[in-house]
This record gives C-alpha cells, sequence and structure tokens, in this order.
C-alpha cells in the first residue's frame, strides 16, 4: 500500500489538473461555473426587493380642512408613501385597475366633522389585492402613520382617547427592513447548490456519456481516485465563487458579516461537499448531459429556490410540503447563512445544521458509490 | 408552393419537437412541477408561525390580549418566555419570529385611561416576513385597545377601514397561479424554438435547409409556428386548469386574454429564435435559454414588483416582454382591466415582437451568404 502512494498522489494531481482544464475550457461549463452565479447574485440583490418604499398611494380629501391637511402631511413625512392628492375618489380608480397606483385612502367629506363632534372619523383604505404582498405592506405602513398622526393628535388635545395602546416595534439585525439583506445570502445558497449539483452532474455525466470513463478506469486511475479529482476541482470551485458572492456581498451590496469569515467557509464547505454528493448521484444516473442537467434543475435547483424559506415562507405551507423542505439541504444552509451574516455565530443555529448537513453529505456520497460500483460491474 | 413548402416545415419542427420520448418528457415534467409548487408553494404570506410572549404584567388586561393571539389564525401557538434574555436566545435561534413584549404596568394604565406601551421584537433575518407578523400584531392590538373602552362612553377618534379590491382576502394563489398561463409557455416556446437550430446545427442538417429552396424568411416562419401552436395551446390547456381546476375567475375577456398572449410569445419566439441563430450545439442553446430566461422572469414584477427596482434597472424590464403581459393577466384575471389600458401593455411587446423577429431573420439571411 505504502508503495503505491506516491503514484496514487500523482494520478490524483494530474486528474485535478485535467478537470480544471476542463471547465475553464468548455463554454458551457464556463456559462454555469461564472456567468449564472454572477447574474444569479446581480438579479437577487438589484432585480427583486419586496422594500415597498415608496407605494403610490392616492389621497382623496373630499373636503379640505386643517385636519386633513395636518393628516396628507403624516403621511408625505414618511419614506412609504408617494401620495397624489385629488378630491374625488373616481380619479383613482382606473390608476388602481391598470396597477400605476397600490392604494388609495379616502377621508371622507364629514372627516373633520365627526373628529370635532366626537364621532368617529372612518379613514378608508383600499388596497390592490391582486399584489397581496404589497396590499399588506400599504395597510400596514398606513396602520403605523395613522398611529403617529392619532398620537400627536393626542398630545396636542389635553386628554389621551381611551383604549390607545403604543406599540413599538423593533427589528433585530436588519433595522432599515432591507429585503435586500436576507435575498443576497440566499441567492449565494442556489450559486453554490448550482456549482456543486449541476457542474459535477455536467463534467461525470459527459465522462459517461462520451465513453471516456471506461477510457480513464482502464489506466491506473482507480474509481475512487477518479471521483476525488471531479470533487477537489468542483470543490475547489466553489469555494472560489464563495469568496466572489462574500466580497460582491460586502462591499457592493453593503450586507453586514456578524459572524466570522471561518465559521462562514466552515460552514459553507460543510454545504458545499452535501452539492457535490448530489451531483455525483446525478451524475450515475442519468446517462446523458442534456438529461443530467434537466435532473439537476429539477432536484437542486428548484428545491433550492422554493423550500429554502428565502424566498417563500415554509410555515404556511401545506403540511406534506413543509416535510419535504426538511430534507432541502439548502433550507439548513439558508438559515445558518442569513445567521452568520446578520446575527453572528449562533451555535444553536449553526450546529444543529452542520450535523444534519453532514449527515445528508455521507448518505448521498455512500449511494454514489454505491451506484458507480454496481454501473461498472 | 410557398405554402406546400412551409406547412411541411411546421409538420416537421413540431414532429422533431416531441417525438423523442426524453425531450417530450422534458418537455411537459417541468411545467407540471412548476404549477403544483405554485399552486402550493409560492407564497410569501406568513401563517401557522409561533409567536412569543413575555408578558411582564399581572393584569386581567394583558392574558385576554394574548388569548386574541392565540385565536389569530396567522399564529400556530403561544410561546411563553419568562425574561427578556430567555426571549432574546428564542429570538436567535430562529425558534419563534417576534416576541410581544408586554410590560408590567400594562393593565394599571390601560384601566386609567393611560396609554401603554407594548414592545413587539422581530428577526430582521426575514424582513418581509417580520413585517407582515408585525402588521397582524399591530392589528390585534389596537383592535384590543378599542374594544376595551368600548364600554366607556367616549368613542374613538378616528379608525382605520381597510378594504382590499380584486382580491378581497389577499390570496395567493388567485394573484400567483394566473401568471403561469405566461410563465409556462415561455419556457417551453424558448426551448423548442431555441433547441430547433442548434439540433440541425449539431446534426449537421442546417445546411441543408439553408441549399433547399426555403427562402430565409421562410425558416423563420417554418421555426415560429410550431412554437406558437405549441405555446398558445399550451395556455389554453393552463388557462382551463386555472379556472376550472383552482377556480379562480377571469373577469375580463378571453379575447383579449389570448390576444395579448399571442403577441407575448411572437416576441418569445423572436428571442429563441436569435438565441438559436448564435449557438452551435444543443448543450450551449440550453445553456443561452437559461442566461435569458432567469433575467426575464426576476425582471418582469413575477416574485417582486417592478416599481420596487432602482430605476436604472426599469428600463429593462418595461423592454421584457414578460413584465406587459404579467399586468394584462393580473389585470384581466382579477381587475377587469378595460381594453385601452391593456392596449397601453400590448404595443411595447409588438415592438419586442417586431425587433427581435428582425434580428434572428438577420441572423439566418447572413448565415445563408
Amino acid at each position: 500500500m505504502s508503495a503505491t502512494r506516491p503514484g496514487r498522489w500523482r494520478r490524483i494531481r494530474a486528474l485535478i489538473i485535467k478537470e480544471t482544464l476542463q471547465v475553464v475550457r468548455d463554454p458551457s461549463s464556463f456559462v454555469v461555473a461564472f456567468v449564472l452565479p454572477a447574474l444569479l447574485l446581480f438579479l437577487f440583490g438589484f432585480g427583486i426587493s419586496f422594500d415597498a418604499t415608496r407605494v403610490k398611494v392616492g389621497l382623496v380629501i373630499e373636503e379640505p380642512t386643517p385636519e386633513t391637511t395636518w393628516f396628507l402631511a403624516s403621511l408625505a413625512n414618511t419614506p412609504f408613501f408617494d401620495v397624489r392628492q385629488s378630491s374625488d375618489r373616481r380619479a383613482f380608480i382606473d390608476d388602481l385597475a391598470a396597477g400605476r397606483i397600490n392604494g388609495i385612502i379616502v377621508l371622507a367629506g364629514d372627516f373633520a366633522e365627526r373628529l370635532a363632534r366626537g364621532d368617529t372619523a372612518a379613514i378608508q383604505v383600499i388596497t390592490d389585492g391582486s399584489d397581496p404582498n404589497t396590499a399588506g405592506l400599504v395597510s400596514g405602513y398606513v396602520q403605523g402613520a395613522w398611529q403617529s398622526w392619532r398620537d400627536q393628535r393626542a398630545l396636542g388635545s389635553a386628554n389621551v382617547a381611551p383604549g390607545q395602546i403604543a406599540v413599538n416595534s423593533r427589528f433585530w439585525f436588519n433595522p432599515e427592513l432591507e429585503s435586500r439583506r436576507f435575498l443576497v445570502p440566499g441567492s449565494i445558497s442556489l450559486i453554490e447548490m448550482m456549482i456543486g449539483s449541476l457542474l459535477t452532474a455536467l463534467v461525470v455525466s459527459r465522462e459517461w456519456e462520451r465513453g471516456t470513463i471506461e477510457a480513464l478506469l482502464s489506466t491506473p486511475v482507480g474509481i475512487i481516485e477518479f471521483i476525488i479529482g471531479k470533487v477537489v476541482s468542483n470543490f475547489a470551485l466553489g469555494m472560489c465563487a464563495m469568496g466572489i458572492c462574500v466580497l460582491a456581498a460586502l462591499f457592493v451590496f453593503n450586507i453586514p458579516l456578524r459572524g466570522s469569515i471561518f465559521t462562514l467557509l466552515g460552514f459553507t464547505a460543510i454545504f458545499l461537499s452535501v452539492a457535490l454528493s448530489l451531483g455525483l448521484l446525478i451524475s450515475t444516473v442519468a446517462r446523458t448531459q442534456f438529461l443530467a442537467s434537466q435532473m439537476a434543475m429539477l432536484v437542486a435547483f428548484l428545491p433550492g429556490l422554493y423550500f429554502s424559506g428565502f424566498l417563500f415562507e415554509i410555515a404556511s405551507m401545506p403540511a406534506p410540503l413543509r416535510a419535504f423542505a426538511a430534507i432541502v439541504p439548502s433550507k439548513y444552509y439558508v438559515q445558518g447563512l442569513q445567521t452568520i451574516f446578520l446575527a453572528g455565530d449562533i451555535g444553536a443555529v449553526l450546529l444543529p445544521a452542520s450535523v444534519v448537513l453532514a449527515a445528508m453529505s455521507l448518505l448521498l456520497f455512500a449511494l454514489t458509490a454505491r451506484n458507480t460500483k454496481q454501473r461498472l460491474d | 408552393m410557398m405554402q406546400t413548402r412551409l406547412s411541411a416545415l411546421i409538420k416537421k419542427e413540431l414532429l422533431a419537437a416531441f417525438r423523442d420520448p426524453k425531450a417530450r418528457l422534458a418537455l411537459i415534467l417541468p411545467p407540471l412541477l412548476q404549477l403544483f409548487l405554485f399552486a402550493y408553494a409560492a407564497t410569501l404570506e406568513v401563517s401557522n408561525v409561533p409567536v412569543g410572549v413575555l408578558n411582564q404584567d399581572w393584569g386581567m388586561a394583558s392574558e385576554q390580549l394574548i388569548s386574541r393571539f392565540e385565536r389569530a389564525s396567522a399564529f400556530s401557538e403561544i410561546r411563553r418566555y419568562q425574561g427578556l434574555r430567555a426571549a432574546q436566545a428564542a429570538i436567535d435561534r430562529q425558534e419563534v419570529m417576534c416576541v410581544v413584549h408586554i410590560a408590567q404596568d400594562f393593565s394599571r394604565k390601560l384601566a386609567a385611561g393611560e396609554q401603554p406601551t407594548v414592545e413587539i421584537l422581530l428577526d430582521g433575518r426575514r424582513s418581509n416576513s417580520a413585517q407582515l407578523v408585525n402588521g397582524y400584531i399591530g392589528a390585534i392590538i389596537s383592535q384590543f385597545g378599542s374594544d376595551y373602552h368600548l364600554g366607556s362612553d367616549v368613542p374613538q377618534a378616528s379608525e382605520i377601514v381597510d378594504r382590499t379590491w380584486y382580491n378581497p382576502n389577499r390570496d395567493y394563489r388567485e394573484a400567483m397561479v394566473p401568471i403561469l398561463i405566461a410563465t409556462l409557455p415561455m419556457a417551453m416556446v424558448l426551448m423548442i424554438v431555441g433547441m430547433s437550430v442548434a439540433r440541425e446545427r449539431e446534426l449537421g442538417t442546417f445546411e441543408q435547409l439553408l441549399v433547399s429552396p426555403l427562402q430565409p424568411f421562410e425558416i423563420v416562419i417554418g421555426k415560429a409556428v410550431p412554437g406558437l401552436i405549441v405555446g398558445l395551446a399550451q395556455a389554453a390547456v393552463i388557462s382551463l386548469i386555472v379556472t376550472q381546476g383552482f377556480q379562480i375567475r377571469l373577469s375580463g375577456s378571453l379575447f383579449v386574454l389570448f390576444l395579448g398572449l399571442t403577441v407575448f410569445l411572437v416576441a418569445v419566439i423572436g428571442i429563441g429564435l436569435f438565441i438559436s441563430s448564435l449557438v452551435s450545439s444543443q448543450q450551449q442553446a440550453m445553456m443561452g435559454i437559461m442566461v435569458v430566461m432567469m433575467p426575464a422572469m426576476m425582471l418582469s414584477g413575477f416574485s417582486s414588483p417592478v416599481q420596487n427596482m432602482p430605476s436604472w434597472l426599469q428600463p429593462l424590464a418595461m423592454a421584457n416582454p414578460l413584465t406587459h403581459i404579467l399586468v394584462i393577466i393580473r389585470g384581466l384575471f382579477l381587475r377587469d382591466m378595460p381594453f385601452w389600458l391593456v392596449a397601453e401593455r400590448i404595443w411595447p411587446m409588438a415592438v419586442s415582437a417586431v425587433v427581435t423577429i428582425s434580428a434572428a431573420a438577420w441572423m439566418f439571411t447572413r448565415k445563408m451568404q
């Protein structure tokens, strides 16, 4: 055994060099390893945003009075609204139907009169339910603006209206409420998944497709060495991509890194090993590159997009889908990434996630080893 | 003569796209899966989450408030914490997304007619969900406050009356599922059209096509029409599933919807043909399709509104045909959008259709020479 060892290391090194050259030379590998990650990071960093910082609302004031002007000012003074004003609600109905505004706020003609008389004055809010998320944010913002307007009025008059409870909300880890801060770590998980599984599946299935794997295995190269060669080069590529993503996150998108860089890299290494074993497993099942890429999209990419919890809310899904989400590796990685970036090195989140990911990796690797042996026999 | 040539080419293209069982599977399985995922998994709404409570008040009022959280459908259970530190640790661990902190003078102040303060601590790691939870809790607390003093003779000075038009329950499924009528045919048409020329290149039959009596514009039409037929057929099937299976009502006109879809699909076909004219293998075509499709999906208002994008990205979103067809579909399904508003969205798609189709035709002409 000790006699073959130097030869084995030389062979593995040669394989790694071959794999790396292959990736660098082939345009489609280049697209998977560099173009798609850059595109994803860009799209999630700039293109997708749930921050409706300036929702467009139409404010209908049927009869202007000092009270209504005060209300208008309290809306316009927040950074959340882009207010247009009219005296007739019909002016805004077409705009709402065309999706040009997100909501209409109506102060009826008797608004000031009712306030003065001590009756309850209604502030009607109409939101566009065809975009439920923005509709929810508009209601929330109006609620907030109304509360501060009401509190200021109460300060002005001597007595506080009964039953008013002040609500003081504090958003930890992300007080600016930028959705980018959770979308960018989420997109890093998609990128790592894609490099780990799609690229690995493509390069290994190509060897099967072209028959070069038989040629390779008739040389002194063993199956384990072959796999190590594939894994190491893609692993290095994944870590390079991670480095670039982290730099972009910190300096282009201004996302804080509250945990340590070593935790981040170590945790990523564990996830990458899961993605790589998944890619290897796909390549042993799929015989062609086309099928391998389709399977990688279905098995790795789509679940990583839908069930990782960075875009869609897992708790709101029906029970079978929640159960499925529990076996999606990206879910654990996204949880860890968001924590390391925004909260810090919290062992209570990171340790269980690492254990689950490591177990997944071992299982997938064992399955791959078994399948590969079977196919060669 | 030209007609028989064309129809033969169209027939050949349709056969080529669907004859291979593996390719057929790749064209049919992903749309079905997406339909399923979209209906059941694509939700931004927050429900069924646990909510944490840190109650330092010994009075009745705070317990009454907490029981309202218990009854709220958005929350699955109440988890109580004894101290601020325990509550903080629970948020750190992502055990709960928020903790409602009720201070010890809550009941006393409320009874005395003073203004008590409730603090809500939220996990900003998922700021969108946290904001929605914050909205729910704020509304419950505010309602509780006004109900608490219902007995007293001083009425609330003002109140918010919240109405949601077009989709009164703010149901995600109603808003998301109709969109598939455009996105799934788009993916399929891009695959069929984008791969078609690449396949001929790979097999070496493209040269044969070029030396045949077919003119470049005939090749373009021959490659485009099958895509349009398949795309419209798929759109029709999905429309049926959406309206009959998911019971989402189309409030606008079906004719206008398909008019918009036709213009949209022609624009998509132009993009597909253009990609196809650039690449030399199916593998490359697929990478090209992915590189075009991802931005097209994400810069369209499909997952987050166009108005939230930075202003320098807005022109790109406006040039994207998917942006416009999504406005039309949401408008026709939920809002009964009038025709003149739909027309405002059709002409930009028509412009992209003309530009992309002529660019593709130009590429083919260049290849002939």
